[in-house]
């Protein structure tokens, strides 16, 4: 402020803040949220999840279904069938540079039937996704 | 560009580009990016379905410890029913005498996920590392 001080111009214009830093700052800040954002396309519905002590983080990037308690299987907002869960996940593994990369969550109602569940990872298996990578969500 | 920059501070006097419009675009831009943001904080366990092979080899394993769920979310093992509380203890017994035995849990197609993911818990808690999911 004090370089400023005897104006150049003179006139009577205010003496403008230096942005520079400010826009650093921005930019930095666009930049980690460019880098962090992956559109994951959640299920939309609410899920009661079960509960379990031997949990773990699951990957952030990852094809979600849901399984509500009345055993429909939905992804995206949508409720899809068992048929539909291989026409999502077969294009979206065709996107991925490694299918071997691709990870499953699998919603699960508590009060969801065992044998859909365990159909939908069957289905997963079929389109491609490794076996490993299939998972279901808990609650801690 | 007329009259604005003359204000500059370096003494040639060059006149600055005004940077405001640009400003704008990448506050937008990162309005945008902070609202679309997801941060998914999933937590979750495997889903272990049956490999065939080796589903069949755990089967031949004479150690292997089997649960079955039925359709009304009782679970059985060695022809009893059993509470779920106990299903821990009945796993650490087997691992004293093998640590690599392996844990089906037989569930009933209509059996409730929650109750089979509560057995999944117990047996993961009790420490078996080979545990396979099987309809019956």
């Amino acid at each position: 402020m004090l370089r400023d001080g005897p104006s150049l111009a003179g006139g009577d214009e205010e003496v403008k803040p230096d942005l520079s830093p400010m826009i650093d700052c921005v930019f930095i800040l666009l930049i980690f949220f460019i880098v962090t954002t992956v559109f994951v396309k959640e299920p939309k519905v609410a899920v009661d999840d079960p509960f379990a002590q031997t949990a773990s983080d699951l990957e952030k990037n990852s094809i979600i279904f849901a399984v509500t308690a009345d055993n429909k299987v939905f992804y995206d907002g949508k409720s899809i069938g068992l048929a539909g869960v291989q026409q999502v996940v077969t294009p979206l593994l065709l996107e991925k540079a490694d299918p071997e990369d691709a990870h499953v969550i699998i919603k699960g109602d508590h009060s969801a039937y065992t044998g859909l569940i365990d159909d939908i990872g069957k289905e997963c298996l079929a389109a491609g996704v490794a076996k490993h990578r299939i998972t279901t969500s808990t609650q801690n | 560009m007329f009259g604005r920059g003359r204000l500059g501070r370096d003494e040639e006097g060059e006149p600055e580009p005004d940077l405001s419009p640009m400003i704008d675009c990448v506050f937008i831009l990162l309005i945008f990016f902070i609202v679309t943001a997801v941060f998914v904080e999933e937590d979750g366990v495997p889903l272990p379905l049956p490999d065939d092979s080796s589903a069949v080899s755990a089967v031949q394993d004479k150690l292997t410890v089997i649960f079955t769920l039925a359709q009304d979310n009782r679970v059985a093992h060695e022809g009893k029913w059993i509470s779920i509380d106990s299903i821990e203890s009945i796993v650490r017994n087997t691992l004293t005498q093998d640590e690599e035995a392996p844990v089906i849990i037989q569930a009933h197609p209509q059996a409730q996920h929650g109750v089979r993911q509560r057995v999944y818990d117990a047996v993961r808690l009790a420490g078996a590392e080979l545990v396979t999911f099987t309809q019956g």
